[in-house]
């Protein structure tokens, strides 16, 4: 199942038979079509404003993740490691090239046990020529992947899967610095864990969190998934969409799913979801990797947008056959995938048209809008509008809180400003699925890098 | 494999039942045990307390969506929103949960939340289970618990909600968990809006968190990022209050309107009686005498004899709730009930069938729990009583208007209702007045007509 076709035939049937039902309904009684729409949305938010209550309730009772003490990893003997594919997608990001050669070699891994992999894309000469004017240390080789569409991260991934040499792999990002003892916890994780976990999540942060006002927001946003959401997912054994990079895998089960999807742009995401479709669990891991995080609004913008509309290609990909997914993973992990993979994007969208809803009301008194809001719908609004979102709100500062980010907390408390740009971001993800699904939004990086980030991610780590 | 996961996900709620454990049991049956409390027996009025006809009544009146449900709603300093605001998600699951036992029901939850999170807080400090929850049953032995719970007042929420409060805050400066702030934060926001008089205890609590981070100043923004997490809830819970009341009444501080009890009063006394009237502190000795002993038992350095008090302390903590209790049943002051207003509802239909009766305010509401929610015709409710809207709606009808005697020189129950006021602009008709117990039932009948016996006296 790939994402190269946006729908298939049935889901445009069902799709033209929804649309026509919509119109048929607000042609014939628009009140009380309205108002059904209204009453579902909202229980849609209500339900899955519950089930983030209870994650994170869940993860602030228990340490969910999987965690080695010092002790474990000393025990670790060098010639009993594996070999650890590292794969290293890079396209235009020549100027991180040496950041990103002193950050692997600060990896706390026996180097001759290493095999990153660089994968250059064939028409990116700025960052090939630089690459081969560096001086590399062996255990890094380059790869060329060959120019043609789809231009994606994963096509590239998927070729340095077909020449990885490690029983297991990892994927990160140009400008990534995982904590040194990562790819060793990894190794422990796996080790200890049943058969079926194929799969390790390393928790990402950012260490330009102080850089400005929407860093602070991000490093808010991924405080809260990567440390409350994920590791209760990881209780639960629903399916996790994985994020981003360091996703540590088991090579040959990686290959036996075949890979990632080329055409889908949250390749990671979908990824998460098919292992879990094929009876694989993916599990967290305590270690954090430290990314810099977009500071530039327009690119953040345009992040957030490729995010959106691959949650959407993952979700309408993985619900062709929704009853094979039913099926494989039970009713729980599969509502599970429905609000997280699902309702994710959908409030992005939704969220907008609310905020505009309650401007009206509570400046204009329109009793029109009134109309759609009877008891208990009200009830049903007032509740979102209030405990809803201050619990999205506080959530975020605990989790700030919790990492030590002590200087982040504040900015919780205009965290519905950066949700504001989170659906502008949406909404461009959403029409771009329908103009251009497999294009891919280049994050840019580097704004704000000094030459060295060792004490940023220094600082990072302990929250000063 | 995978193909039977589909159906045994349908069955995985089944296998909850596997993973219960004795805390989840020991909760079901409290919740059963308190619930069985607040069932009627026969008469369902005759427990009723004001409190829950009232709450009951506003709630029914903002779940209609009428101005009179929203003013009601944010009007009153003594009713404060959190327990009407409650009823209205628990209401419409009763068939009599309009006339006030939601209130009940919610009474019992918050009897039996206590008792549980009490039985959590004995286990935290090591006791063993059984001995943690039966000593935390003690509750139900104290009247005033059980009458709070079957009258269906608010009083347990607020001592829930000040205990849980008080006990994270305790667990905080222990253990400077992040968890147990931020619940003590959302209880306190919670209790300030179940009894404005909790805001004291915030008083006292943003104290004891200053001298607990003083320690921690060097951290960058910990003391800020702590105040945050502590206070956000709060704030956050005031200031929704706030907004309501601006929303409503175009005045965020409507709700404080006569907040003063007496300008006679100094400043200390004043502010004294304002923090007593109408708020159950006395209750919280029950809890308190309850785990005080325990707690006093943890100061005592690790020795053979702090063993020793330890098992006793359990024992002396259910001694002395029990005795509190059974000592003073009234603890907390004994619900106000409805009772007489099922009479006056009974005399005056007998008497006068066809008339229209006008109960106003707040305490109208009580009138209309006893009417069932069956709003007839003759029977009208406002909350701002306008005497002469009233004649002219009702032209034609005897009309007989109830209202609460003043408590004091002009002091009235109702919003804008002064007494002199009704005796004014009533051209044609005589006023004629009936006391009943705490009500005056107040008459205006055409001069000609000899509806009324000597009992009723003309004014």
């Amino acid at each position: 199942m790939t994402a190269s076709r946006v729908l298939t035939g049935s889901q445009k049937i069902f799709l033209f038979l929804m649309c026509a039902a919509l119109a048929a309904g607000l042609a014939l009684r628009p009140i009380g079509t309205l108002l059904v729409i209204n009453g579902l949305f909202l229980s849609f938010y209500l339900v899955l404003s519950a089930y983030k209550i209870f994650l994170i309730d869940a993860s602030l009772r228990h340490d969910q993740d999987l965690d080695f003490s010092e002790d474990e990893i000393r025990s670790l003997k060098d010639e009993d490691l594996p070999i650890y594919t590292v794969l290293v997608p890079l396209y235009h990001e020549a100027e991180t090239l040496s950041r990103l050669v002193d950050g692997l070699s600060r990896l706390d891994y026996p180097k001759d046990k290493l095999d990153v992999i660089l994968l250059l894309e064939e028409d990116d000469t700025e960052t090939r020529e630089a690459a081969s004017r560096m001086d590399m240390p062996d255990f890094i080789r380059q790869l060329v992947v060959p120019h043609g569409q789809p231009k994606t991260k994963p096509k590239a991934c998927n070729l340095g899967l077909a020449c990885a040499r490690g029983e297991y792999l990892v994927i990160y990002d140009a400008e990534d610095r995982p904590q040194p003892d990562q790819l060793k916890k990894a190794v422990l994780g796996f080790r200890k864990s049943p058969p079926e976990v194929v799969c390790i999540q390393a928790k990402l942060n950012f260490y330009n969190q102080k850089f400005n006002l929407l860093t602070h927001w991000f490093t808010m946003d991924y405080s809260v998934w990567f440390d409350l959401y994920l590791p209760a997912l990881d209780r639960l054994s629903a399916p996790i969409p994985l994020g981003g990079t360091s996703n540590h895998f088991i090579t040959q089960k990686l290959r036996d799913v075949r890979g990632w999807d080329p055409y889908n742009v949250t390749e990671d995401a979908d990824l998460g979801i098919r292992l879990a479709s094929n009876g694989f669990i993916t599990r967290t891991l305590n270690s954090t990797t430290w990314e810099e995080a977009c500071s530039h609004l327009g690119f953040w913008i345009r992040q957030r947008s490729r995010w959106t509309k691959g949650y959407i290609q993952t979700y309408l990909v993985h619900m062709r056959h929704w009853h094979r997914l039913l099926s494989n993973v039970g009713l729980w992990k599969w509502l599970s995938f429905q609000l997280i993979v699902g309702g994710t994007p959908l409030c992005l969208l939704i969220n907008p048209i609310y905020w505009l809803l309650t401007i009206i009301w509570f400046t204009l008194r329109w009793e029109s809008v009134s109309l759609l809001f009877p008891f208990p719908v009200i009830l049903f609004g007032l509740l979102c509008l209030f405990v809803g979102n201050f619990v999205f709100i506080y959530s975020s500062m605990l989790a700030c809180y919790r990492r030590g980010y002590y200087h982040v907390v504040r900015y919780g408390l205009i965290l519905p400003v950066y949700w504001i740009a989170m659906s502008v971001g949406a909404w461009k993800g959403f029409l771009q699925l329908i103009t251009r699904p497999s294009y891919w939004e280049k994050t840019k990086h580097g704004f704000d890098l000094p030459a060295s980030s060792t004490e940023s991610i220094q600082h990072a780590a302990e929250g000063t | 494999m995978i193909q039977n996961k589909l159906v045994a996900s349908v069955f995985a709620p089944l296998r909850l039942l596997a993973l219960l454990r004795w805390r989840h049991l020991f909760f079901l049956l409290v919740i059963a045990l308190s619930l069985r409390l607040v069932i009627p027996k026969a008469d369902f009025d005759e427990h009723l307390s004001r409190e829950a006809a009232i709450r009951s009544g506003v709630a029914f009146d903002v779940a209609r969506n009428t101005s009179m449900g929203r003013i009601g709603l944010v009007s009153s300093l003594q009713w404060a929103p959190l327990p009407t605001i409650l009823n209205l998600f628990v209401a419409p699951f009763s068939s009599v949960g309009w006339r006030g036992y939601s209130a009940c029901i919610i009474g019992a939850f918050s009897l039996a939340v206590l008792t549980y999170a009490t039985g959590e807080w004995f286990r935290n400090l090591g006791f063993h289970s059984l001995v943690a929850y039966a000593a935390s049953c003690s509750y139900f032995l104290v009247p005033a618990f059980c009458i709070h719970a079957r009258t269906g007042t608010s009083a347990l929420l607020f001592i829930l909600l000040s205990f849980l409060s008080i006990t994270r805050l305790l667990s905080w400066l222990r253990s400077s968990r992040m968890q147990d702030l931020a619940i003590c934060g959302i209880c306190l926001g919670l209790a300030i809006l179940t009894r404005y008089q909790s805001a004291i205890l915030l008083v006292t609590a943003i104290c004891i968190v200053s001298w607990r981070i003083r320690a921690s100043r060097t951290i960058e923004k910990y003391a800020e990022a702590t105040f945050l997490v502590f206070l956000v809830p709060c704030l956050y819970g005031v200031g929704l209050w706030f907004f309501g009341n601006w929303l409503i009444m175009n005045n965020p501080l409507f709700f404080l309107r006569g907040l003063w009890p007496d300008a006679s009063l100094g400043f200390g006394h004043g502010l004294l009686t304002l923090l007593r009237e109408g708020c159950e502190w006395e209750m919280l000795l029950v809890p308190a005498g309850l785990i005080l002993p325990a707690l006093l038992v943890q100061l005592i350095p690790d020795s053979g004899k702090r063993k020793a008090l330890r098992v006793a302390s359990v024992p002396a903590g259910v001694v002395l709730t029990i005795m509190l209790g059974i000592s003073r049943p009234d603890l907390g002051g004994m619900p106000e009930r409805t009772k007489d207003v099922a009479g006056i509802v009974q005399f005056l239909e007998k008497s006068f069938p066809g008339s229209t009766f006008v109960v106003s305010g707040y305490r109208g509401y009580e009138f209309l729990a006893a009417k069932r929610w069956d709003r007839s015709c003759n029977w009208v409710h406002t909350l701002q009583l306008d005497w002469n809207a009233v004649v002219e709606d009702y032209k034609g009808n005897d009309i007989f208007i109830l209202v609460p005697k003043p408590k004091g020189a002009d002091r009235w129950e109702d919003i804008q209702l002064s007494y002199p006021a009704i005796w004014r602009h009533v051209p044609g008709f005589t006023l004629y007045e009936y006391n009943w117990d705490e009500w005056l039932i107040l008459a205006s009948i055409e001069a000609h007509e000899p509806l009324l016996n000597q009992q009723w006296t003309s004014r």
